[in-house]
């Protein structure tokens, strides 16, 4: 059987099931149209690739330009201005909030049967409101530039981002808090709670105090076991073991797999979240996992709702003390290398851009890791706790809410593996 | 008039991000019905293929024989079919793999890029990388009169297709008057001082790009990177570019040796499919002799 389009995902996947006897042999997530996005960057002039990046992803648009952003910036070896890291943050914060409730209101929850939808489109209004107040666009947020930004909202600009943060951030603790109460009740929800998944690996940046990092911080790998190891990011991609199936994805990092990032894998690996109405839903959420690490992907839901109250609060308080825009915006000190990195833990988990670039700053070779590099391997294995069991309705309905979870874009993966590139 | 309609969405190569907007704008949201109107998409978990369809809006490009028969059926069914987003006129950012000989991508791919007017029929254009808010006010207007009428008068372009040059902040005093000062690449824009983008020597595709995004970039300190797709009369973005700057390359250059300067200054141009035809390679008359070349139809 093939579930195509599949809910929540679309057109660019599909999900195969085979059959014997009435009972899954086996299922898996498939890629119909792969992007192979190496073939549109390899040959093109470095600086343009932060303005061509962000149209292989939907859901993590802003973090692949800014993950390019920071490439870029690396190979020229300029230091982005205090300012532009700012603005910078405030865009992702507002792409993790709309990646999260859009997930669970239009992809994971209507396999549930709960109909939040009118609800987060309000949300979103608000969210693509202030992108377009910061940016002027809510796609490719051009002002993003190496070593700084291009521009910066003025204070009356400021100020009406600023009233739309304070009513995001009250309508999305509202929103989070009756889903979170809605789903203790869900009959269906509490089921894929008590299913039994097997341990994972979890990674994701953090930052100094044990929050999430975003572009800020170190990466962190959390063994099934418990400890955490921090891995520069060359000291990551070297320790990757990869698989293929047509297209390349990690099966374990440094001898631990699969491995798991995005929502659920901070939830897991943070120390917990430095602001008020983000720790009190995370207790809250801790109260019904009943501890950490939580292998159940289906507490992903939980993770998206702690995370987005998080960001929504973190981009209040930095629209209400705008201090740190004061400084210059652009830095064009260069010494200019050949290799550079970029690394942003978006709203689907981590995205490592890397270029190897000629004397010319032309993009000799790159990879690009999106969040489905880490997350194909633990999904597969999820997908597989359903064989055996009857090909019906609800098995059906678990393998495509299972796969919303990760929100997978499959035709991100490409067939390279990592380059090993000189430097 | 909203009452009972329905709406959907297809979302082809590209990211699509723009359509996910389309409900967020509330005129348009307001004529169309809202959420209570989406009988289809497929990415929010709408898949089950309606017999009709009211509005149908069309993102991305099409790189799929899947693809085309999903487009021609659903266009069948369709009575207003919007196609939406610079991707799916012109191929948009993922149309720079038009050149790339697809047959090694495997069985499904079509040899290269094609946009949502080469294989249907579209009532409505909207180009946009993402359209504009501006945009969106235009196109509910015009929905709106489609939904009144029993048929749509024809194929409509929102927005406006003047060039950018034409209304642009930064316009020299005297556009005849202005001078080159070589080529620069994007990141060597420092100390931008507000003048015109080609006079500091950074390639601003503003005099073959049409206006209707309403300046964005420009606004905010960065030239344009041609998203909102050719200006009125402009046939191919890439050529009709390089003989706009040539002339004023070429005029400063009067007192340096001519032909040298020019070749010098051309070749600083590391990636012209990426600076020129970074949405609108596969339209390009370069692709077209290509394809011509490797013996693949336009249709
Ligand atoms: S080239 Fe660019 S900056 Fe100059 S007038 Fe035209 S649109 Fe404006
Ligand atoms: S200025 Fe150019 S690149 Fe920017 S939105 Fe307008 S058309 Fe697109």
């Amino acid at each position: 059987m093939i579930i195509s389009p599949v809910p929540g995902i679309g057109e660019d996947a599909r999900l195969v099931f085979d059959e014997e006897e009435g009972r899954i042999k086996n299922v898996r997530l498939e890629a119909v149209n792969k992007l192979f996005i190496e073939e549109v960057l390899r040959g093109r002039a470095l600086e343009l690739l932060p303005s061509i990046t962000p149209i292989f992803c939907s859901s993590d648009s802003w973090s692949y330009t800014v993950a390019s952003v920071m490439a870029v910036e690396d190979v020229l070896g300029r230091k982005p201005t205090i300012p532009a890291l700012g603005l910078r943050r405030l865009g992702l914060l507002l792409e993790i909030i709309e990646n999260h409730v859009r997930n669970n209101a239009f992809k994971t929850l209507p396999l549930l049967g709960v109909d939040v939808r009118g609800e987060a489109l309000r949300i979103l209004g608000y969210t693509s409101r202030v992108k377009e107040l910061l940016t002027g666009r809510i796609l490719n947020p051009v002002i993003y530039v190496p070593g700084g930004a291009s521009w910066k909202p003025d204070n009356s600009i400021l100020r009406e981002m600023a009233g739309l943060a304070r009513i995001l951030s009250e309508k999305i603790d509202d929103h989070g808090r009756r889903l979170i109460g809605n789903l203790r009740n869900n009959e269906l929800y509490n089921k894929m709670l008590n299913l039994e998944f097997s341990q994972a690996g979890y990674v994701a940046v953090i930052g100094g105090n044990g929050e999430p990092g975003i572009i800020n911080g170190e990466i962190a790998l959390l063994k099934p076991s418990g400890g955490i190891e921090k891995l520069g990011v060359n000291e990551l991609l070297d320790k990757v073991n990869i698989s293929s199936m047509g297209f390349s994805y990690w099966v374990e990092i440094n001898g631990v797999g699969p491995v798991r990032s995005g929502p659920l894998a901070r939830l897991n690996i943070v120390h917990g979240y430095p602001s008020e109405k983000a720790s009190s839903i995370y207790e809250e959420v801790l109260l019904i996992t009943g501890g950490k690490p939580v292998h159940n992907p289906f507490y992903t839901v939980l993770a998206r709702i702690v995370e987005s109250i998080y960001a929504a609060e973190l981009v209040y308080e930095s629209l209400s003390d705008t201090d740190w825009l004061s400084g210059v915006l652009m830095n064009t000190k260069e010494s200019p290398g050949k290799i550079g990195y970029g690394v942003v833990d978006g709203g689907r988990g981590l995205i490592i851009h890397r270029y190897l670039a000629d004397e010319k700053l032309v993009v000799r070779d790159l990879s690009l890791y999106t969040p489905s590099h880490f997350n194909y391997a633990v999904l597969r294995r999820d997908l597989s706790l359903l064989k055996g069991r009857v090909l019906g309705d609800e098995t059906v309905r678990i393998a495509e809410a299972l796969s919303t979870l990760y929100d997978p874009c499959v035709s991100e993966l490409t067939i390279n593996p990592v380059v090993k590139g000189e430097g | 008039m909203s009452e009972g309609l329905s709406i959907g969405f297809l979302e082809l190569t590209g990211c699509s991000t723009c359509l996910e907007n389309v409900l967020l704008h509330e005129k348009l949201s307001g004529i169309l019905g809202g959420l209570g109107s989406v009988k289809y998409w497929p990415s929010h978990g709408y898949t089950v293929e309606p017999d009709s369809l009211d509005v149908l809006f069309v993102s991305g490009a099409v790189r799929t024989r899947a693809q085309v028969e999903k487009l021609k059926k659903l266009r069948g069914k369709t009575r207003i079919l919007v196609a939406y987003g610079t991707c799916s006129i012109y191929g948009g950012l993922i149309g720079l793999t038009a050149l790339i000989n697809a047959s090694s991508r495997g069985e499904g791919f079509l040899e290269t890029i094609k946009t949502v007017p080469d294989i249907v029929e579209p009532d409505i254009l909207v180009t946009g990388c993402p359209p504009t808010r501006d945009q969106l006010d235009e196109l509910a207007g015009v929905i709106n009169d489609y939904l009144e009428n029993e048929k749509p008068r024809g194929k409509v372009f929102i927005g406006n297709r003047n060039s950018l040059c034409r209304d642009c902040p930064r316009k020299p005093r005297d556009p005849s008057r202005l001078e080159m000062p070589g080529i620069k690449r994007d990141h060597e824009l420092v100390g931008d001082d507000g003048r015109c983008f080609l006079e500091q020597g950074i390639l601003c595709l503003g005099p073959v790009t049409s206006s209707g995004c309403g300046h964005l970039c420009i606004l905010r300190g960065r030239p344009c990177m041609g998203c909102n797709g050719p200006a009125r009369g402009v046939v191919d973005q890439g050529l009709n570019y390089i003989s706009s700057i040539g002339s004023i390359l070429l005029k400063s250059m009067e007192r340096i040796r001519m032909f040298d300067y020019f070749a010098a200054e051309i070749d600083r141009l590391v990636d012209p499919m990426g600076y020129l035809y970074r949405y609108t390679l596969p339209k390009s008359l370069l692709t077209k002799l290509a394809l011509k070349k490797r013996g693949v139809s336009e249709k």
